[in-house]
């Protein structure tokens, strides 16, 4: 069994590792960190233009070389985008979520990781979301459950409209479940669920195997719903991994790829 | 979403560049601190001229997958995607996101018990076991200088195997590290407070080896959260959102 212990050892989490590896002067770190602070905090938006480098360059007394580096460290963040010409200069593009899950993508290509491991990662994160938000739901979660699983249900003679529809079902039960870091990590992995899941349905779209599979989804669904309405967290936590673990069965049942790099590439 | 207006304005050349470098990168052809070939060489190759070439490099150190330095020894060298880099990305959205360090523990046990019961559950649980021992034993208290045992948590996640846990637990280790050496600045750890956490690894060591799933998930829960709460503890402008530990 590999394990890595390289990214985990012997480094300054201060720095970024633009700045670690090609040993940014100091300086140019510290501008970023201001600059990255301000981002972060939402003092400055999307969009902005930061002032012009002459200005930025009194403002943190420093040279030109100095903060162009910095720069150079916030765009390899994806914070600001540097344009050339007459109506160029730095802006701002605050963090996205999008970007982080690219990134992720990148890593789990890199490491030949297979579809079931991200799957599998799925089924444990997703399944306590369905109970905890079975505790805490509140009547307008359920209208909007409810509402979601409606708009599925209608459109189940479509299968490529209908397992959309489900896994917006999904991301719904882990959104509104309220933990913003549990958000984040799924969202890292929904571009690759999601890929895996329509590239299945839509090869064996109107087979016998893709109709039993999208019904019992609808229906696992529905009964979903019954127990975050009865506020049973167990019973809802417990089908939720039924229902996880036996769409994963038939995702990874003669799949389309069976690694993530064949998947989005 | 925001990235789109971004991705709309570069030439669709230097996208296709930059995605014939990316493949290469992710499919292992170029490795780590690779140079990349000088610029009229990349130029002739993909038939390109100089300005669609940097904006494709543009797009790649972006994504963080080169840098490119200035001067006599310049030029474009290879970053492989790095479990480290994908923590900082998160990091970046959850910082922004306002997320409280509660939120983020909450997160890691959400993770990290189940992690516990893949591992009293697998098949080779008395090699992960030895392996888990050898880190206690490698960390064993140090009475005079007690000092926690930082990646035991980590080995817990890799120990099962998943990638894509192991790459989603890291995110969260990363933050609650940033925390614990904040905490820690103004309350070293006691020896108590060692002992306890080192008496709590060995614990799960011995319910992974005996192949007790369900307390080991239980177990793992129940520490996670204590530890988690002390991190958590307000004291004296403790820090209680990612932006606060990651700054």
């Amino acid at each position: 069994m590999a394990v890595q212990r390289t990214d985990t050892n012997g480094r300054d989490p201060s720095l970024s590792r633009v700045a670690r590896e090609v040993r940014v002067p100091k300086t140019a770190e510290l501008v970023a960190g201001h600059l990255r602070r301000q981002i972060v905090r939402g003092e400055l938006k999307e969009g902005d233009a930061l002032p012009p480098e002459t200005v930025l360059m009194e403002q943190f007394h420093v040279s030109r070389p100095t903060l162009r580096e910095a720069f150079r460290v916030l765009e390899s963040e994806a914070l600001i985008t540097v344009r050339r010409g007459s109506h160029g200069g730095a802006r701002v593009h605050v963090p996205n979520g999008d970007v982080a899950a690219r990134y992720a993508g990148f890593v789990l290509q890199f490491r030949d990781t297979t579809i079931a491991d991200v799957l599998e990662a799925r089924a444990v994160i997703e399944p306590p979301c369905a109970g905890i938000l079975a505790t805490r739901r509140s009547a307008a979660d359920l209208r909007k459950l409810r509402a979601a699983a409606d708009e599925a249900d209608a459109a189940i003679d479509d299968p490529n409209l209908s397992i959309r529809l489900q896994q917006d079902f999904h991301s719904l039960v882990v959104d509104l479940a309220g933990n913003e870091t549990v958000k984040v990590l799924v969202g890292m992995l929904r571009h690759i669920i999601d890929a895996a899941t329509y590239s299945r349905v839509s090869r064996d779209a109107g087979t016998p195997g893709e109709r039993t599979a999208q019904h019992a989804g609808h229906r696992s669904h529905r009964r979903l719903l019954d127990y975050i309405e009865a506020k049973d967290a167990e019973g809802a936590e417990r089908l939720w991994r039924k229902h996880i673990v036996e769409t994963t069965a038939w995702l990874t049942s003669t799949p389309t790829a069976s690694k993530v790099v064949e998947l989005i590439n | 979403m925001s990235s789109e207006p971004l991705m709309m304005r570069v030439p669709k050349t230097a996208e296709l560049v930059a995605s014939h470098i990316r493949d290469q990168i992710i499919r292992g052809e170029l490795r780590e601190d690779d140079a990349l070939p000088p610029e009229s060489e990349l130029m002739a190759q993909f038939g390109v001229s100089r300005p669609t070439l940097r904006e494709g490099f543009r797009i790649l150190e972006s994504e963080g997958l080169i840098v490119v330095r200035r001067g006599a020894r310049g030029g474009a060298r290879v970053r492989v995607p790095d479990h480290a880099v994908a923590a900082r990305f998160a990091g970046l959205v959850l910082q922004y996101r306002g997320a409280t360090l509660a939120d983020v523990f909450h997160a890691r046990t959400m993770i990290e018990a189940p992690a516990a019961r893949m591992l009293a559950t697998a098949k080779h649980r008395a090699e992960i076991a030895r392996r888990l021992q050898a880190y206690v034993d490698d960390h064993a208290l140090d009475l005079r200088n007690p000092a926690r045992a930082p990646d035991f948590h980590r080995l817990v996640v890799e120990l099962t195997g998943n990638q894509t846990l192991v790459l989603l637990a890291g995110m969260l280790e990363d933050i609650a590290e940033a925390a614990a050496i904040s905490w820690e600045r103004q309350n070293p750890p006691s020896l108590p407070e060692a002992q306890r956490a080192h008496r709590g690894h060995q614990r799960l060591v011995e319910l992974v080896r005996a192949g007790a799933a369900e307390k080991a998930e239980m177990f793992w829960r129940a520490h996670l959260d204590q530890v988690g709460a002390v991190l958590m503890k307000v004291h004296g402008g403790s820090p209680t959102t990612v932006v606060d530990v990651l700054n």
